[in-house]
């Protein structure tokens, strides 16, 4: 091969190769060929605690080193939910959530999407608690079921246990485990949430229903059109 | 020797034989890309590093996109350093690909081998993941794309109780922090690509790191021109309420999305990890029974001068010397470690009173194996002594041109011993055809015979060999036409010669031990 030819058809190929690596590199791909749009469900919430609490003895609590004594010890899981997604009053999906992690007392995590057709359309989201067992029989109960028993939800029933309390725990660690208590029950979702509403949803718009931690609503939320 | 290949390993070959051929024809063979292709990823990531440290300065966490569309908004420098920078992220995979085709198909991926493979495929998954984290941090359609399809393939594991996913949906603002992750992933994960080729590298002597410096200009002129003339492709700004109609992707790095979408984020998951885990797997899958696999390089003591050369021509380092335990003839003594040793033979070849090699191919046993052929040669016949892989190629055509074809595992195996015999047995000329050189099946095979011929490396060529009558070329298994030609050249050129005289004297098999004082 003369070595000019061979130089031109070197360059060609190279030039070749250079356009397909850029063409392979950006080249069209259809991710949403259907103009209808899509309902997002993405929220997380803490669920409500189910457990049995009751007041440790003295002689456990003696056995425990100080920074590990509680007023209460509570054991149980998280409640269970449905979710159930409608569209024009038609069942979209319906979903058991519970708490993730293994024992499934951590948040827990929705994250479904549905295709919708664009236009107009009434959504209904519910999230209702699908547990018949009251949530915290015990802690918030003064001294039911027998077994069960809190302590600090015994505020006025004898100053001799109030007595007693302070003297194993302290006034500011019960304070602080009360404290703490009365925060994670306010965080907890509400055994029923819903939402209705009719919107109008552009062609590949997303409608996205998500959780009020602040005001434990559902709510929507919408893009800039 | 290399071991016989298996059929997936015979049409890789066949296929990649091919291919090297027609670049040969184009590039010349030594500027073959298809040979540079693990220099050339080399190469690729040093673009990809100064190219990276001029686009961080103006790469902004709170503001990815619109900091990136200024960047490609700059006619001047951004615009093509961006581009620069994206397809040489491109090219590194192709040709990391190329060069991953390339070792299976010789062979090279099992025994000692198998680090180097193992490693490679690792360097290969982090540049991947390098890649990506870089196309998130522009945030475009495609960045968007990338995280939500790949945070979706994530969130099958059930590692996590709270799904990645969730941060790409719109419930909050896309903080700062995870563009700062992003980034210092981008960065911090080549850092231990770095590491992973320190690896690769670690078990070969002398690695070879770029690619010659015309190869490596050609490189960079060409991402230029294409920056240049296309610039890299900025979608349009993420956004988590609006769905894209279509999205450009590279291909390249996000060949996955589409079988996430049409399948299963799990089901894709499962696929991809079990193509990496596979490939991960071909040592083992490769590797030869013992009976099969070439046996390693032994050193008879006995015969072992302690000069070192061995050592340092072992191409794998296979090779170190000790000190003679009983004393003995010389202060050292080669010892092969056969958990290195890949058999190539180069040792063979290095030794000048040949008491090294793998067991059959010592210059010894090539003195053995060469005389029968010497008692059979006519006088004045060309002798073309090439490696069993080429001479697979063009045999036929050589004896077609009246040469006599001797085979040899590989040429740099090939004692000088064995081509002065010749000579001096009556053939006309010794053409040594060899593997081009960057494509040495064990990397410094030619390299090393040419300097035993032409440059008194030790065990060299000795000089009452007349020199018009050896030759050195080289040839891909299916350049049949350039082994023809050099043959031709060869010959044309010996034929100016007297008619060779047979001269049937010994060679001398012994050297002069290194004394201790002198170790």
């Amino acid at each position: 091969m003369k070595r000019a030819l061979r130089i031109a058809l070197a360059t060609l190929v190279s030039v070749g190769a250079a356009v397909g690596l850029a063409l392979v590199s950006a080249a069209p791909f259809r991710v949403n060929a259907l103009p209808d749009a899509r309902l997002r469900v993405a929220f997380s919430a803490r669920p409500e605690r189910i457990e049995t609490c009751r007041t440790p003895s003295e002689s456990e609590l003696a056995n425990l080193p100080a920074h590990m004594r509680q007023g209460v010890v509570c054991e149980g899981t998280t409640a269970t939910y449905r979710l159930e997604v409608r569209r024009d009053d038609s069942l979209v999906a319906t979903a058991l959530l519970r708490g993730g992690g293994l024992r499934h007392d951590r948040r827990l995590y929705a994250l479904r999407e549905f295709t919708v057709p664009n236009g107009r359309s009434t959504i209904d989201v519910r999230l209702a608690r699908v547990d018949r067992v009251a949530a915290r029989p015990a802690r918030d109960a003064h001294e039911s079921e027998g077994v069960a028993h809190d302590a600090r939800a015994d505020h006025g029933t004898g100053e001799r246990r109030a007595e007693d309390d302070h003297t194993r725990l302290g006034e500011d660690a019960l304070a602080r485990d009360e404290d703490e208590h009365r925060r994670t029950v306010a965080d907890e979702v509400p055994p029923l949430l819903a939402l209705r509403d009719t919107v109008t949803l552009r062609p590949r718009e997303v409608l996205l229903v998500t959780y009020d931690q602040a005001t434990h609503r559902l709510r929507t939320v919408r893009g800039a059109p | 020797m290399a071991a016989k290949p298996r059929r997936l390993e015979r049409l890789a070959l066949r296929l990649l034989t091919a291919a090297d051929a027609a670049c040969n024809r184009l590039y010349g063979s030594r500027a073959n890309p298809l040979y540079q292709s693990g220099t050339i990823v080399i190469a690729l990531l040093g673009v990809l590093i100064v190219t990276g440290l001029w686009l961080i300065f103006f790469y902004r966490v709170g503001a990815p996109y619109s900091s990136v569309a200024g960047l490609a908004a700059d006619p001047w420098l951004g615009r093509w350093i961006r581009g620069v920078h994206r397809y040489a992220s491109d090219a590194a995979v192709l040709f990391a690909l190329v060069h991953l085709w390339r070792m299976y198909a010789q062979g090279r991926s099992w025994g000692p081998r198998a680090l180097a493979w193992t490693s490679g495929v690792i360097a290969l998954g982090v540049l991947f993941v390098c890649g990506l984290t870089g196309y998130v941090m522009v945030w475009d359609s495609f960045g968007q794309l990338v995280a939500q399809e790949g945070a979706r393939m994530l969130d099958t594991l059930p590692i996590l109780s709270e799904p990645i996913g969730r941060a790409f949906t719109g419930e909050q603002e896309l903080a700062g922090a995870f563009f700062f992750v992003n980034l210092f992933a981008h960065i911090a994960i080549p850092l231990g690509l770095g590491l992973v080729l320190w690896l690769h590298v670690s078990r070969v002597a002398r690695p070879t790191l770029l690619p010659p410096r015309r190869v490596t200009w050609a490189l960079v002129a060409g991402l230029v021109a294409v920056a240049s003339l296309r610039p890299a492709a900025l979608g349009a700004a993420a956004t988590p309420f609006q769905l894209p109609e279509s999205v450009r992707v590279d291909w390249l790095y996000a060949f996955w999305i589409p079988l996430v979408r049409s399948t299963s984020p799990a089901m894709a998951f499962i696929v991809l990890a079990l193509g990496v885990l596979l490939l991960l797997l071909v040592p083992v899958l490769t590797k030869r029974r013992a009976s099969a696999a070439p046996p390693p390089s032994v050193v008879d003591e006995d015969i072992c001068t302690g000069c070192r050369q061995c050592s340092l021509d072992c191409p794998y380092e296979a090779i170190t010397m000790i000190a003679r335990p009983d004393g003995g003839r010389s202060a050292e003594v080669a010892r092969v470690d056969p958990a290195l040793c890949v058999s190539c033979g180069i040792c063979s070849g290095s030794c000048a009173p040949m008491g090294v090699g793998p067991p059959g191919r010592t210059g010894r046993d090539q003195l053995a194996h060469i005389r029968p052929f010497i008692a059979g040669l006519d006088a004045g016949r060309t002798v073309v002594v090439c490696c069993d892989r080429g001479a697979r190629g063009w045999r036929e055509s050589l004896e077609e041109e009246g040469a006599v074809v001797h085979e040899v595992d590989c040429a740099g195996n090939l004692h000088t011993s064995v081509i002065e015999l010749l000579v001096r047995g009556g053939a006309a000329g010794v053409l040594v055809l060899a593997c081009p050189p960057r494509d040495c099946w064990n990397r410094e095979g030619a390299h090393w015979l040419s300097e035993r011929i032409y440059a008194d490396r030790e065990a060299e060529l000795q000089a009452r060999v007349d020199r018009r009558r050896v030759r050195v070329a080289s040839a891909n298994a299916s350049e049949t036409a350039e082994a023809v030609a050099a043959l031709r050249g060869f010959m044309a050129a010996t034929a100016r010669l007297d008619h060779p005289q047979p001269d049937h004297a010994e060679i001398a098999l012994v050297c002069d031990p290194v004394a201790v004082e002198e170790a």
